[in-house]
Order: structure tokens, then C-alpha cells, then sequence
């Protein structure tokens, strides 16, 4: 607020140079007359002048000014331009379903402009006008951050979080630091996938044969377990955002890389589709996209399976969960884009996602008995390191309980990865609304199998804690009185991957919440 | 003059009779060309004589207001719309206006609407897709007289439909790509007439008695033409899908711009495509 006050005395200075006055669009001034500033409109959002000064561009309320020059919007007729630019995956059927849901709820007809496949407005208007644009651009997470660090998206649809090159860039074109502050939010979560035709008898591949099949270093389906055919492979369009994290994710960790032979699709809907209609295809997408293919079941070697499905990703008990985000730029939105904003992250939300055919992150419960599985294999597992004891103590506390959606995962040692970040808000804000007063949560720490048992439980044990504390951190309103939070630790007594793979052991490093 | 007619009489007989004599043969003779113009016949000239007009108005006032409420088929003018329930949750209608033969007629149904001309008779037959469980039908005549008839369809519950509306004369299509073991059919009703004209293309598909799961892909496809590469072509979508929220929203198609006349404009994600659940 200095600042602002030290620009203002400074414009006046500066309204006295001529030269300045003819680049100037705007000029500013205060309701009562005594302060004066120039400069160009950046923008108007409604409620707030954005003008580029000498001193860089400065916030003003419009509340409190009055505008006159060239440069000066209609306030009469403002329209809210909001312009969103990122990934296919978010942009082809999630966002347009979000902003649809949006002004329905909030009683605005909605006209969508379309120029192509990759490029549509959606139009809001009430009775009298229409309210705001929504400019949607579909292409890929890297495009979504050059057009934000650009200033020509206002929302950048993302995959993953802005890698070293996109924060530098940023910070050399003074958009802000793209990692400082709260600015991604994730809106809803898929799945990547492996999928085959409806007839091909294969059903369960380990996530290495997965690698091995998709990158082409397995040529036929018997050097996965299957007959002896070459296989046929199809890709999401090389640039993309999938891909990308196909590659991170699963080939680099297995120190393999793509051999050129597969088709390149550049929509997926077209992949799976070619999928489906080819018995020995076999094609990488995401769970919101399989058409009339079936995923594959993604097997361990210790005998766990796990699948794609609503609660296993939600709980991020699937290894390739893709966070869908929004990222959000330091500078003030539209009100209407703020309200866009909170409403994907409303409860009102999920029911859209999940019709569009994502995975929302809605908090749910599974009762105990719906564990059997797990603690079938943590039977199974048990050894020297888990004793019947610890079992026994395990089940003893958790037996009366039902477990929560919302699972802690952390990225090494006890950093939170981005999903769990979220977790952390979603799971902050239902205790602030008193969604579990008068109940007892558990936070039950879990770790890996490598290694002793002793350090693991410990820490198990300082994950739980870390949880809790960002827990109470988060949620400054809530009564704490009303509701039970206590921590346990299990160590690795309740897998529920095998430990012999890296993705394995990061699913079983975890912190669960237990309800009663 | 009496040879020129012989000539003619003889030419008329060979030419009928010159197909029976030949009997597989070509004819061998040829009939005589006429070697004279026949003389145009002088008319006889007509003056007008001024009438008084009420002398003949008063009758033929009489004749027209006696004939006014009846068609060219002699039957009464009042026009009239009954809508019955079909199977497969369709609406039989029938459309009476004797009166406006070849007349074009706009027909509502749940914020949609399509345009068809009268037939001959002005007695128009279709079958529509309902829209919704309490059906109201509206049709607009040519001469303004509006009418009304709802019925309502319990079996709507188990069918998903997506019906587009296209507006203008240049319609686009309304594309569905099912595999072979989902069902579905695609109804098309009007008839693309001028710039007040739309047609309507309806996807529907019975979930109730799907065997299998899948995904049924919908896209658009239009044609750039003169007429919309600068404003756009507009439609309107409608999405019925049981246990989901109706939807409907307008479409503005604007493509690639005046540049691609004569292209089209394919567009795979605009609409969302359908997904069935066996049952």
C-alpha cells in the first residue's frame, strides 16, 4: 500500500512531462481530485484498473478513481475475458463441462463459439448481456505455461508442476514466480493406461512389461505372456503432456526409451478407437479416454493387482495417477474467473467430473470389511520383520473404523506430493465445515518394506505427524474441540504393492485416514 | 393448299404406320418435308370495354367468402395437430392445414425446432423423437396460427438422446460412430429452405436393453459455404441422457473463415460423446 502511495505522488510528478502524456491512454483520479496517475491499461477486470506505469504496472480499485482518456473500458458494458490454455486432456471434454456446470448453476446461457477442434469460447450471458468469455485453448501443459508466463492465458491447464526452465522464464519476463504461493489447484484426477481390444486374452501386465510393450522393446506379445504375434502399438501425438509423463514416470525409472514404429495419434479418442477394432494393439492413454477398449490390470510380482478405477485413484492406490490442475498466475482474475475458480472446487463440482468421465476427489468412506484383500496379502507378507502381534494390533485398531478416500503420498522422506497437497485442503476444509465433528480420525502412517522394521514404523510414525501438523495448519478454523485427530504408525504391515519395484514402494509409503 | 394437307396426312399415316409395316425393319421411306410454312392465322382484335367494377365485385366476393374455408379438396380450412406416442418413445404427429398446401410449417419441441413444407394435401405425417417424458409440441403456420398438443411418453426414461438443431440453409451433420454391438439410430426431420429454415438431427439409442458397454462417438461436421464463413453456422444442442442433468446449449460453428469455402469443418469435441452402460 506504500508503494501505491509513493506511485501515486510520483505519476503526479510525472503528469507534467508531455512527452509521457502522449503514450499514456488513462488517467486515473481519485474521487476527490487530489491525486492524479497516467499510464497504459493493462487491464480491467470489473473492479480493479491494471495500469502499466513507470514505476511497472500497478493495481488500482475503480471503486475509488474516476478514468478519462482513450484507454478507458465501458463500465457499463464490461464483459469478463478469461482465456485458458493447456492440455487436450483438461481442455477437450473436463473444462467444457466444468464452465458449462458453472453457468448453470449461476443461471447463464451459454453459447460456444467454435473455431476448431483446439480452439472455442464460451459466451455466458443473463437476461440483458453477455457477462464474460471464456477463451479455451486446447494444445499441450508446456503451451499452458508459455501462454502464462506470456500474459495470454489467464489459466494454464496442466499435467504436472512448472519445471526449472518455465519458473526461470518467468521470473525473466516478471510474471511472478510461478512457484511461490498457492497456485495450482487440482481439479480432478485420471488415470494412465494401457489398453487392448475387447478380444485380446491378456489382461494383466506388470508395469515393466507395460514399458517394455509400449516402447517397443518388446516386439511380441509372448515376450509379455502372450501369443506369439508382433505387437502393434499406438501413442498419444509425441509433444504431449501423456507422454511426457509416460515417459518420466515409467520408461526413465526402467532406463528404457521409445523405438520409433508406433503410430502417433494426435487425439486419443482416434487411438482408442484403433485399439478397440485390433486384437494385438495395444495403445498408452488415460482412463477418461479408453472408448471401447479395456484398460489392462497392472499386476506385481508379489501377487498384488491393482487397477484403474474411481477409488483407486482417488486414494492413489494406482501408480500412474495424473493430477489434472489448474495454475493460476500471481495476478488478480475477474471476479467471475475467481468464481470459476472456487467452483471447481466445489463439492458441486465432482458429480460434473465424474459424468465427464474423470476421477473427482470427493471424500468417501470403505468400511473395514472391504479390506479383505489387503489384509489377505498381509497375512501373506508376514514374516520375521511383521510379527502376528503387530497384525493383531493393526486390525485391533482399525477394526471399528472405515478408511477415507483421501491418502497421504509423499514424494521422498516427508514431502507431500501435489494430489496429497491437495488431500491436505479438501480434507482441512470438510473439518473447518465440521464434516467429522464428535468423530475420531486415525492418521495411520505406513512405510515400505525396505529395510528394518524399527526405522520404518518410526518413519511411518513422522509422516503421520507431519500430516497432522500440516492438518491443523490448514484448517485455523476448525474445533478442535469436536474432533478426535491422533496418529499411528503401522510401518509396513499392510501393503499394498509390492516392495520389489520403485513405483511399488512409493504406493506403499503412505498415511491413511481411519474414521470412527 | 389441298396438297399440303394430302402431305401431311400422308406423313402423319407413314409415321404410325411405319413401325407396324416395318416389323424389325427400318422404315425405307422417308415422309415428305413439308415444302411450305403454313400461314399464321390472323386474329381477330379485341377492345376492352370499361365495366363497372361493383356490378361483378359483389359475386365473386360472395363466391370467395363461401369457398374461403374450404381447401381445393373440399375440405374445411381449420387446421388442426395431433400428437400420439409411437413406440420406441417417438411422437406420431399429424398436421392438418388443408388450407396451406406447400406452405412451410415450424415445428418446437423442448427449445428445439425444424421447418418442412406442407404436402399437396396440407396433410403432414411424421414421426419425432421425444425429448422428454411430458412432450409438448408447438407448430407455427405459415399464417400465424399456432398450434399446440403435448402427450406424454413414460418410455422416454430408457432411451439417451442427443438432438442438434441446425439454423440457416446450409445444415451440417450430426455424426454417431457406434460399434456394431451398441444400438442406435439417427432421425432426421426438415428440410434446409432459406435462412429461417432448420432441420433436426436426432441420436437415440434405447439403454434399456443394451447388451454391452461402450462409448458411441459423436462429431459435427458442416459445410463452409459463402453464406456462413464470416458469421457462422448455428445450432443448438440437446442432451437427454437418463440420470444425467438435461442440457442445452447453442453452438456457433465459424471455422477457418472465408478462406476455406467449400471445405467443412470437422469437429470430433464439441460434443461429448455418449456412454452406455449394459444392463
Amino acid at each position: 500500500m506504500q508503494l501505491f502511495w509513493r506511485s501515486f505522488w510520483a505519476a503526479i510528478w510525472l503528469c507534467a512531462s508531455p512527452a509521457l502524456a502522449a503514450v499514456d491512454d488513462v488517467r486515473l483520479t481519485s474521487r476527490d481530485g487530489s491525486l492524479q496517475i497516467e499510464g497504459t491499461l493493462l487491464s480491467f477486470d470489473g473492479e480493479f484498473y491494471r495500469v502499466e506505469t513507470i514505476y511497472g504496472p500497478l493495481t488500482l480499485d475503480g471503486q475509488g478513481v474516476t478514468c478519462d482518456g482513450p484507454g478507458c473500458p465501458n463500465l457499463n458494458a464490461f464483459v469478463a475475458n478469461i482465456s485458458l490454455s493447456g492440455t487436450d486432456r483438461m481442455a477437450e471434454v473436463l473444462i467444457p463441462a466444468l464452465i458449462q456446470a458453472f453457468a448453470t448453476r449461476n443461471k447463464y446461457t451459454v453459447t460456444r463459439e467454435v473455431i476448431s477442434d483446439r480452439q472455442s469460447t464460451f459466451a455466458l450471458s443473463d437476461n440483458e448481456r453477455v457477462r464474460a468469455r471464456f477463451e479455451l485453448s486446447s494444445g499441450t501443459t508446456a503451451e499452458g505455461y508459455a501462454d502464462l508466463i506470456a500474459e495470454e492465458a489467464d489459466i494454464a491447464l496442466v499435467l504436472r508442476e512448472p519445471r526449472k526452465a518455465e519458473v526461470a522464464m518467468a521470473r525473466t519476463a516478471a510474471s511472478g514466480d510461478l512457484l511461490k504461493g498457492r497456485r495450482a489447484r487440482v481439479v480432478a484426477l485420471d488415470g494412465v493406461v494401457a489398453i487392448t481390444a475387447p478380444g485380446q486374452p491378456l489382461r494383466s501386465i506388470s508395469l515393466e512389461q507395460m514399458a517394455a510393450a509400449l516402447s517397443g522393446n518388446a516386439a511380441r506379445w509372448s515376450d509379455i505372456g502372450g501369443a506369439d504375434i508382433p505387437i502393434i502399438r499406438h501413442l498419444p501425438k509425441r509433444e504431449s503432456g501423456l507422454l511426457e509423463t509416460f515417459e518420466d514416470r515409467v520408461l526413465r525409472p526402467s532406463k528404457l526409451s521409445l523405438k520409433p514404429g508406433a503410430a502417433h495419434h494426435a487425439f486419443l479418442e482416434d487411438l482408442a478407437d484403433d485399439v478397440a477394432n485390433d486384437t494385438f494393439a495395444i495403445g498408452l492413454t488415460t482412463l477418461s479416454e479408453i472408448g471401447n477398449a479395456i484398460p489392462l490390470r497392472m499386476a506385481g510380482s508379489c501377487g498384488f493387482e491393482t487397477t484403474a478405477t474411481l477409488a483407486s485413484l482417488r486414494a492413489e492406490d494406482y501408480p500412474l495417477t495424473l493430477p489434472l490442475m489448474l495454475y493460476t498466475p500471481a495476478r488478480r482474475l475477474p471476479l467471475i474467473a475467481r468464481e470459476f475458480l472456487d467452483f471447481t472446487q466445489d463439492p458441486a463440482a465432482d458429480l460434473v467430473i465424474r459424468r465427464a468421465g474423470f476421477v473427482d476427489q470427493a471424500i468417501t468412506k470403505t468400511r473395514f470389511d472391504d479390506q479383505g484383500d489387503r489384509l489377505a496379502h498381509a497375512i501373506s507378507q508376514a514374516g520375521p520383520e511383521v510379527q502376528l502381534e503387530d497384525l493383531q494390533a493393526m486390525v485391533a485398531a482399525l477394526r471399528d473404523r472405515e478408511r477415507l478416500s483421501t491418502t497421504f503420498r509423499f514424494t521422498g522422506g516427508t514431502r507431500l506430493d501435489v494430489q496429497s497437497q491437495e488431500n491436505i485442503i479438501r480434507l482441512a476444509r470438510a473439518l473447518e465445515t465440521g464434516a467429522f465433528n464428535d468423530q475420531d480420525l486415525l492418521l495411520a502412517g505406513f512405510s515400505d518394506g525396505e529395510g528394518a522394521a524399527g526405522p520404518n514404523l518410526a518413519l511411518a510414525q513422522k509422516r503421520a505427524q507431519t500430516v497432522l501438523r500440516l492438518l491443523k495448519e490448514a484448517a485455523p478454523d476448525a474445533d478442535f474441540k469436536r474432533v478426535t485427530l491422533r496418529t499411528d504408525a503401522f510401518g509396513e504391515a499392510l501393503p499394498i504393492a509390492c516392495d520389489d519395484t520403485d513405483w511399488g514402494r512409493a504406493i506403499n509409503r503412505r498415511v491413511e485416514v481411519w474414521v470412527k | 393448299m389441298s396438297r399440303i394437307l394430302k402431305n401431311v396426312v400422308f406423313a402423319a399415316w407413314f409415321g404410325i404406320a411405319s413401325p407396324a409395316l416395318a416389323d424389325g425393319h427400318l422404315a425405307a421411306i422417308e415422309p415428305p418435308v413439308p415444302t411450305a410454312a403454313l400461314l399464321t392465322p390472323e386474329l381477330p382484335r379485341f377492345t376492352s370495354v370499361p365495366v363497372p367494377s361493383e356490378k361483378f365485385q359483389n359475386p365473386i366476393a360472395d363466391i370467395v367468402a363461401r369457398q374461403a374455408n374450404i381447401s381445393s379438396f373440399g375440405t374445411a380450412c381449420g387446421p388442426s395437430m395431433i400428437v400420439n406416442v409411437a413406440q420406441d418413445a417417438m411422437l406420431a404427429v399429424r398436421v392438418l392445414a388443408p388450407c396451406l398446401p406447400y406452405e412451410a410449417v415450424r415445428i418446437e419441441h423442448e427449445d428445439l425446432a425444424f421447418t418442412i413444407a406442407m404436402p399437396m394435401t396440407g396433410e403432414l405425417h411424421f414421426l419425432l423423437p421425444a425429448l422428454t417424458e411430458n412432450a409438448v409440441l408447438k407448430a407455427i403456420l405459415s399464417d400465424g396460427t399456432v398450434l399446440k398438443a403435448s402427450t406424454s411418453v413414460p418410455d422416454m426414461q430408457n432411451f439417451a438422446r442427443v438432438a442438434l438443431q441446425w439454423s440457416g440453409a446450409d445444415p451440417g451433420e450430426l455424426i454417431a460412430n457406434a460399434p456394431k454391438i451398441l444400438s442406435g439410430d439417427m432421425i432426421q426431420l426438415g428440410q434446409p429452405t432459406d435462412v429461417d429454415g432448420a432441420v433436426l438431427q436426432v441420436f437415440s439409442s434405447r439403454i434399456s436393453d443394451q447388451t454391452a458397454s461402450g462409448v458411441i462417438r459423436l462429431s459435427l461436421r458442416t459445410p463452409v459455404t459463402a453464406t456462413n464463413c464470416n458469421t457462422g453456422q448455428t445450432a443448438r444442442v440437446r442432451r437427454v441422457v437418463p440420470r444425467e442433468p438435461i442440457l442445452t446449449y447453442d453452438l456457433i460453428l465459424k471455422g477457418p473463415g472465408c478462406g476455406a469455402i467449400g471445405q467443412s469443418l470437422e469437429l470430433k469435441n464439441v460434443l461429448q460423446d455418449l456412454k452406455l452402460a449394459r444392463n
